[in-house]
């Protein structure tokens, strides 16, 4: 402790810069690994995808498989797990209340929310590239086992997923904002998914002129084109369902986490 | 270097604080003191920038919280030493504070070294601390920034006796060395051995305020009388305070045993004892203050 010297009696600020931006997120991307649950989250991540991937390239060894169909046995995993991930970086805050420590560290909220989300994607990010390198190794294991391996990169294609699963991720963020809450928010995500969809639609089988409203407030349903390319409607049908079902929540949860009481 | 004027606080109909108005000089341990719920953390916290007042202003060094820049480097919080991820270990929950203060790593091992935590202490999870454990690892970080002012609430709870003695000294040392402290306590005699300056509250009001040495005089001396009905008004007459000592064995009077003589002689009422009141004045003064705010009717048994 360098307390030998004397403090002077003044209290300069003036010559104190403010937090950087970069150390923030830096900070918060250790937090999604330094406790158990956020690290068996990615290594339980990581093995879903190594073990779906090996089943996968032994089930197609002696048929044709595409370097870029990896992509989607890795979305299985990560469009559930990457939204958790990003629902307990806000949540756990909360229920662990270190946000007390974090706040009083940078109050100005907003850059710790902003420093969150950044982190959240670069881990998204990271991950989707782990994913990508292990489907790399399964098609080589693939073609090993005797599989024709169609070794095309597909880079539009892996950018759409990557952009799928980041949107995700937002959502599972926007939604730990909102609800403050591990299970709850963790329960409403899945419902998004499920429940949801199944519902507009059902709406839209009973009520015709629902049935027309319908592609513009599934938010599912319009994120289908990401894979396979987006005409002008459907462009829309994104942007409108998107206001709704991730916007909406993203704007109400970031003031409520600005105003919060941090208990 | 804290200054707090007129803060009020209120959360739906109840006042949590209530004008509060208060300095805590660099060089001094301000206590605070005061029973559980009268207004101390709110206080805390409003200053932390964690909640916002209602009416007033709290300042540390002429500025709003919010407005210093990186302010772990400025003021040293410690809140609630149980807020922290059951999950991390103490050492991590240093990291982080340090690497978001832009402090070296070797900050955090001698920041450990100085609250006596051990190196296996520091890598065990938090979820196996015990308070007082905790506690340490709180103060440890409040000063990871090295900062001239120390904001701790309850920072006591959970330490031994000699945890308390190794807090004294740090914290004395401390303020000796230009720092200012305020430190919130619902025990007496935790505030009693530590601070220099006292601030007494009780539903949200600041009832007492001063130095240790101001607080007890104000107690005044003990007196018992052949008929104290007929000394007190003697005494009254002569613009000094006289009151009940609250266990109906005499009175309390505000004055030097020569002026009590003096009325004594006077009246012809004889004096059976005069002493200055009783030796524990600032527990009774705490009781006293607080005694419409504690939830017990009346504090019969085991003192808050």
């Amino acid at each position: 402790m360098s307390t030998a010297t004397h403090r002077p009696a003044t209290f300069d600020v003036a010559s104190t810069p403010r937090t950087p931006f970069v150390r923030l997120v830096s900070v918060e991307l250790r937090k999604l690994v330094d406790t158990r649950s956020g690290r068996w989250l990615l290594i339980v991540m990581a093995a879903l995808i190594l073990l779906g991937s090996a089943i996968f390239a032994w089930a197609e060894r002696d048929g044709a498989v595409a370097f870029f169909d990896f992509t989607s046995v890795a979305g299985g995993v990560t469009g559930f797990l990457l939204p958790v991930l990003a629902i307990l970086a806000v949540t756990s805050e909360w229920s662990q209340r270190t946000n007390m420590t974090t706040f009083t560290l940078e109050p100005h909220r907003e850059r710790v929310v902003a420093a969150k989300l950044v982190a959240a994607v670069v881990a998204a990010v990271l991950s989707i590239a782990v994913a990508v390198v292990i489907g790399a190794v399964m098609s080589g294991f693939a073609a090993l086992l005797g599989a024709d391996v169609d070794w095309d990169p597909n880079l539009e294609g892996i950018a759409a997923f990557t952009v799928a699963q980041v949107l995700g991720l937002l959502v599972g963020f926007a939604l730990g904002t909102l609800l403050l809450n591990t299970p709850a928010a963790i329960v409403v995500f899945f419902a998004y998914f499920t429940v949801i969809p199944g519902l507009l639609n059902l709406a839209g089988f009973y009520f015709d002129w629902f049935a027309d409203v319908v592609p513009w407030v599934d938010f599912v349903s319009a994120q289908a084109p990401l894979a396979n390319g987006f005409g002008g409607v459907e462009w829309g049908h994104l942007l409108v369902s998107g206001a709704i079902w991730f916007v909406l929540p993203l704007v109400l949860g970031i003031t409520r986490v600005l105003r919060a009481e941090v208990k | 270097m804290i200054t707090v004027e007129g803060l009020t606080k209120v959360y739906g109909g109840f006042t949590a604080v209530d004008d509060v108005s208060f300095v805590a000089r660099p060089g001094e341990v301000t206590g605070f003191l005061g029973p559980n719920g009268a207004g101390k953390t709110t206080t805390m916290r409003i200053l932390a920038g964690l909640t916002r007042a209602d009416r007033g202003v709290a300042t540390i060094g002429g500025h709003d919280y919010r407005q210093i820049p990186n302010p772990g480097r400025h003021v040293g919080i410690l809140l609630d030493a149980s807020a922290q991820h059951a999950g991390r270990t103490g050492r991590e929950v240093l990291t982080l504070g340090a690497k978001t203060m832009g402090l070296p790593a070797s900050r955090v091992d001698e920041m450990l070294e100085l609250v006596s935590l051990t190196d296996a202490e520091s890598k065990r999870r938090i979820r196996n601390y015990s308070l007082g454990m905790r506690q340490r690892l709180g103060i440890a970080h409040a000063l990871l920034g090295d900062p001239q002012v120390l904001i701790l609430d309850e920072p006591a709870n959970g330490l031994d006796p000699a945890g308390i003695r190794w807090m004294r000294g740090l914290l004395r040392g401390y303020a000796e060395r230009g720092g200012a402290v305020l430190l919130s306590s619902h025990l007496l005699h935790e505030v009693e051995q530590i601070a220099d300056t006292m601030l007494v509250i009780g539903h949200g009001r600041i009832v007492a305020s001063g130095t240790k040495a101001e607080l007890l005089t104000s107690t005044g001396a003990f007196v018992r009388s052949v008929d104290d009905a007929r000394l007190a008004p003697a005494l009254q007459a002569k613009g000094v305070t006289v009151r009940p000592d609250g266990k109906g064995l005499g009175i309390v009077v505000d004055a030097e045993p020569q002026v009590i003589g003096e009325t004594s002689l006077e009246t012809g009422v004889a004096l059976l004892e005069l002493r200055a009141a009783d030796g524990a004045g600032l527990e009774d003064l705490f009781l006293q203050l607080t005694a419409d705010t504690q939830r017990e009717s009346k504090t019969e048994g085991v003192p808050a």
